[in-house]
């Protein structure tokens, strides 16, 4: 991967025709590698990887932006292709990769594309039986390379590097932006990457952005897992929201936090709950406008988030919250929430706030995400996250324990709570030796790395050697592909 | 009430006999098949959690064939030639060949392919798991979520105060089971 920046440039002139698909259990990421590097403005494509039916129209399957843009999430029943990650159900999965494929963004034939998928490590054989069949025989794209999603991650994250190398030149000039990871990053072979995914958690250490298989340790914890218990609690003890999974989703990521210390916490907001305290505006199906709901401002405070002021008193991670609010929210929420503020303001009607459901919520904010480094709670048997990197560490030559501990790398959705990296540090330096560096490095596009690295990676001079051609497999058979594809 | 004085003697085998001792109003007495049923709802419990479809009935093909079924009346009713309907009745079974090759569960999967005899030095699936934790488990409140102290006598989840214990015993006490 050294000839990185000399071999793109190579790839300038005959751009491979690859199509990357980063097959996530909640989004599906696609993008063809040739047109996003002619036109970044307009790079992807990202729908939910779910196919709905309501129950009126049995058989219509609604697809892609039809489904987050029905007008009635409550009536749609939606189904997953994917079981713990690994495609499953493929007749469902053809029809969302055909609406993909017809979509103005790619518009293209598979016969004439190559492919690149992502699957999570240890797909077994009888999983990818049918999946070469789809490819090969039904799409028939001209050749196919699985990755795991963590290594394409790792070669973004790595390139934004080589990008500005290239700009050397211009290092002088005031626009100039350093690198967003430290040199250490750059330089060592060694990189631990925790992709925190929607199905599981994945420990995945490279050598020289390969993964080492017989480290790899998985924790059955995912945003999936983290999603469902939320909308377990929420119902036991509020509203039933047994039925609105893609709801309780946005909610978990614009309102639960890790704590940095967790039984602290659990205490204190028994005592005093008012500063944990968050209201959710749920939404009103029948008003169009909002569909996903708002946190609900204080008219009295100037319109600050309740429980804001207070937070920063208990942890340090006010600034993140207020950061992950920010990137999750769409503009149009924005501009929902202003609105309502202004509307409650201008009105002062104490009505309309008691129409509208309320959602209040405690010590979920901080118990739900808290699995991911104790799954125990909930009576799953695995270590957590911080016991799963050491373990996995544990596994390799005594050589890389060093630079893997210095260079950790979290990826992935779940591992945009705010305060995660610093629970990590926490919890990793109760485990591991005082001698050992940790330092932990947050990706920065955490969803979409792995695209961007895919589309990175097909643009390679030398990518034809790690493929799998329609011609070899029809040679071959699938025993071809198993044995490339470890 | 004779002996009280014996009782005071000898205050360390009574507690004890106690502990060992089952209630018989319970369904199971054995303490054993008590502990397998508890896994079983631990179990079933996380199996929930971890599910990825909620509306997904048992049979993952059935209710696809029996949307495959009703286009099919629906083209009958349009044009119904008896050799149109031989055909399509090979390419409806082409069809439901296909899905049951493409479509598969994932546990069944698992299963078949006997992870269990590999040797222990290839890594799979199955050895992939992080190893249990060796702290113990913390306790929370079944109810509020809140740390507790205190264990139900009869379905042993746990509660925090006599409010959320009320509160269990009419929604969530799992005594009926035991």
């Amino acid at each position: 991967m050294s000839s990185l920046s000399s071999s793109t440039n190579q790839a300038n002139t005959t751009f491979n025709k690859v199509l990357v698909l980063d097959n996530g259990a909640y989004n599906i990421k696609a993008s063809t590698s040739h047109q996003h590097l002619t036109n970044p403005s307009n790079p992807y494509v990202i729908i939910p990887n779910q196919v709905g039916k309501t129950k009126k129209d049995n058989k219509r399957n609604i697809i892609g932006s039809d489904l987050i843009d029905y007008p009635d999430p409550s009536e749609l029943k939606t189904r997953t292709p994917l079981e713990k990650g690994y495609i499953t159900n493929w007749t469902l999965e053809k029809e969302i990769w055909d609406n993909i494929f017809k979509r103005d963004e790619l518009k293209i034939k598979p016969q004439e594309y190559g492919l690149l998928l992502t699957e999570p490590p240890f797909a077994l054989e009888e999983v990818r039986k049918p999946m070469y069949e789809v490819v090969f025989e039904q799409y028939k794209f001209k050749s196919l390379y699985l990755a795991t999603p963590a290594s394409l991650g790792l070669i973004h994250m790595k390139s934004t590097n080589n990008q500005q190398i290239d700009q050397q030149q211009q290092q002088l000039s005031p626009s100039y932006t350093p690198p967003p990871y430290s040199q250490s990053f750059y330089q060592s072979p060694c990189h631990l990457v925790v992709d925190c995914g929607y199905s599981s958690t994945h420990v995945i250490p490279h050598f020289q952005n390969t993964k080492l298989n017989y480290a790899i340790k998985r924790i059955n914890v995912g945003g999936k897992i983290l999603t469902n218990y939320f909308k377990e609690i929420v119902s036991f003890r509020y509203w039933d929201m047994m039925h609105e999974t893609r709801l309780m989703n946005t909610i978990k990521e614009r309102i639960c936090y890790i704590s940095t210390d967790f039984i602290k916490d659990i205490v204190t907001s028994k005592e005093s709950p008012s500063s944990y305290k968050v209201e959710y505006v749920l939404p009103d199906y029948n008003n169009l406008k909002d569909k996903a709901g708002y946190i609900r401002y204080d008219a009295l405070k100037g319109g600050e988030i309740i429980n804001h002021g207070n937070n920063i008193a208990t942890n340090g991670d006010d600034k993140q919250d207020e950061k992950m609010t920010d990137s999750n929210d769409n503009d149009d929420n924005n501009n929902n929430d202003k609105d309502s503020k202004e509307k409650t303001v201008k009105q002062n009607s104490d009505q309309q706030e008691e129409e509208n459901q309320l959602l209040t919520l405690v010590n979920e904010r901080f118990t739900v995400p808290e699995l991911l480094f104790n799954p125990s709670d909930i009576g799953i048997n695995q270590g957590g996250l911080a016991e799963a990197i050491v373990q996995s560490v544990n596994l390799t030559n005594p050589n890389l324990h060093i630079p893997l501990y210095s260079n950790i790398v979290l990826m992935g959705g779940s591992s945009q709570f705010p305060g995660f990296k610093e629970r990590l540090q926490i919890e990793l330096r109760k485990l591991v030796q005082p001698e050992y560096e940790i330092s932990i490095h947050q990706c920065q596009e955490p969803i979409l790395a792995p695209l961007y690295g895919g589309i990175r990676f097909s643009q390679l001079a030398d990518y034809h050697k790690f493929t799998v051609t329609k011609q070899e497999y029809d040679e071959h058979g699938y025993n071809l592909c198993n044995k490339r594809f470890y | 009430m004779t002996d009280t004085a014996t009782a005071t003697a000898t205050p360390i085998t009574t507690p004890s006999k106690r502990k060992s001792e089952l209630s018989k109003r319970f369904r199971i007495n054995n303490e054993e098949d008590r502990r397998m049923l508890k896994e079983k709802i631990q179990n079933a419990r996380i199996e929930a959690l971890e599910n990825d479809n909620e509306f997904q009935s048992i049979d993952p093909l059935a209710d696809d064939d029996a949307d495959d079924d009703y286009q099919d009346e629906e083209d009958d009713l349009v044009y119904s030639t008896p050799v149109n309907k031989r055909k399509r009745n090979r390419e409806r079974e082409k069809k439901r060949f296909e899905k049951k090759s493409l479509n598969i569960s994932f546990r069944d999967v698992l299963e078949k392919s006997y992870l269990e005899t590999y040797p222990e030095n290839v890594p799979t699936y199955l050895t992939a798991t992080s190893k249990p934790s060796p702290l113990p488990p913390r306790h929370f409140c079944s109810i509020c979520g809140y740390l507790s102290t205190y264990t139900c006598k009869q379905c042993s989840s746990k509660y925090c105060s006599i409010k959320c214990f009320n509160n269990h015993v009419e929604y969530r006490c799992k005594r009926s089971l035991y």
